[in-house]
């Protein structure tokens, strides 16, 4: 479907501006949820700090093997006397502080380099499917009441500078639902994190993207769940998080009109990224039923052939006279002689 | 939005997607889907047609809502709701019947039963 409609810009409360503009190219990307997820995968390897343990752990007793013949395994043993200590075995991976198996390392592959085309590719890709309804309330987003997606919304939202005029914004304009349900989804973390700062998890709420820096991140950004990003830093870890298609985007007017000049339309190459072209789907028309609908494929297509299989009944001779008497037509004589006897 | 597409993004991750262990079916708890089962052909998110039945909001009328296949990318003004007023059982599932047979034939059985359902569990108004 490369048909690209005018969308409706809305203003801050939700009422249809007069201005409409042509949906971007990218939003026509193929949509891949298998690169998104790998991607994904891959960059958010990019954060992580490295971490190991100590180089001596485990290591630090100047323990010594007894050697054989003393009837003990041969593990170094801690010298020494007058405690429990001495004579344990130490320094082994199967030992009670001894080192462990395989030590880990600071050196270990942490991060991961992703291909650029790639990586443009996944966003594109996720940009594309924050698009499609079905996906962004299939990832769990509450969009009953939104007026359109992708929603659009005035210049004006990037001016905001008070909390209260954001929450008032997204209330008006029933996005207040979807950060409705983040409150509601506040818990604990399972597991040791509670206690290494990351006490909490919620859901995700809507992402808004806006075109020109302004202050716009301050208001936004006490609001639980809500992400704010510039278009022309778009990170995959906020427009597909956890590698899932579907994030609730509002975009600014100026972040929309944006669009096509950072990603390109397929007639004008993107002014931002160099050499990049948008991406093409494996299929022209991926819709089956279309398909198999379409002129080319009826006219082409010989009729059904419906195979009537109608169950053959049986039914009993001695019933049903007809039957016994095709079967059997000396029956029509006796019938007719068992007939005159009665009368006589 | 090909429905193709879409449906190989949600069958297996989705919000609305039920699965338990030693339960063999995958359920699916979104709108429009009314066989609550999870698969293209009833999904209520990836066909653009689709039916939904539910209490009306006051629980005296039973509410019979359909998707209007242009609006898909206007959420607000993307449902069609028709009220059935009777709350017996087989005016209910003629009634739905009608609604449902010139807008998606498909979907009369499963309406039907989903109605039956939904009246069976609702306490019987006190005569």
């Amino acid at each position: 479907m490369t048909a690209r409609p005018l969308v409706t810009v809305y203003n801050e409360k939700n009422e249809a501006t007069a201005s409409q503009i042509k949906l971007p190219a990218v939003f026509r990307a193929p949509i891949r949820p298998d690169l998104v997820s790998f991607i994904h995968d891959q960059i958010s390897k990019n954060k992580r700090q490295a971490r190991a343990v100590s180089t001596e752990a485990g290591k630090q007793s100047s323990a010594e093997s007894w050697g054989t013949g003393r009837a003990v395994a041969r593990i170094p043993r801690v010298r020494g006397g007058g405690t429990h200590r001495s004579g344990q075995a130490a320094c082994g991976n199967m030992c009670r502080g001894g080192h462990m198996f395989a030590p880990l390392k600071v050196w270990r592959r942490w991060h991961r380099r992703v291909n650029v085309a790639q990586k443009r590719y996944a966003i594109t890709s996720a940009i594309a499917a924050s698009g499609v309804p079905s996906l962004v309330q299939a990832r769990g987003h509450v969009v009953d009441n939104v007026a359109e997606i992708p929603f659009v919304v005035s210049d004006k939202v990037e001016g905001f500078r008070k909390t209260k005029e954001a929450v008032s914004f997204l209330r008006r304009s029933h996005l207040w639902a979807d950060v409705e349900k983040v409150y509601n989804s506040k818990r604990y973390r399972a597991g040791v994190g509670k206690m290494r700062n990351r006490r909490y998890k919620q859901k995700l709420g809507p992402l808004i993207i806006y075109g020109q820096d302004s202050a716009i991140a301050r208001a936004f950004r006490n609001i639980p769940g809500v992400d704010v990003l510039n278009v022309e830093r778009l990170n995959l870890l906020k427009v597909a998080p956890g590698g899932h298609l579907g994030r609730l985007i509002i975009w600014t007017e100026s972040a929309f009109k944006k669009l096509d000049a950072i990603y390109g339309t397929p007639s004008t190459p993107s002014e931002l990224k160099k050499g990049f072209v948008l991406p093409t789907a494996k299929m022209a028309n991926p819709d089956f039923s279309r398909i198999i609908r379409s002129e080319e494929v009826v006219n082409a297509v010989r009729r059904a052939r419906k195979v009537k299989s109608t169950p053959k009944v049986h039914h009993n001779p001695l019933k049903k006279f007809k039957l016994m008497a095709a079967l059997n037509p000396y029956a029509t004589v006796l019938r007719d002689a068992a007939h005159k006897k009665q009368k006589v | 939005m090909s429905s193709d597409i879409v449906w190989q993004t949600i069958r297996n991750n989705s919000a609305f997607l039920k699965t338990r262990r030693n339960v063999p079916k995958r359920f699916s708890t979104e709108r429009f889907n009314l066989m609550a089962v999870n698969s293209q052909r009833y999904n209520g998110l990836v066909n653009r047609k689709g039916v939904h039945i539910q209490l009306s909001k006051d629980g005296k009328k039973v509410d019979v809502l359909t998707k209007i296949a242009k609006n898909e990318h206007l959420p607000q003004k993307s449902t069609r709701t028709v009220s059935i007023l009777s709350k017996n059982c087989r005016r209910a599932r003629n009634g739905v019947a009608s609604l449902v047979k010139t807008y998606k034939k498909r979907d009369i059985m499963p309406a039907q039963r989903f109605i039956s359902q939904l009246l069976r569990g609702t306490p019987k108004a006190k005569k």
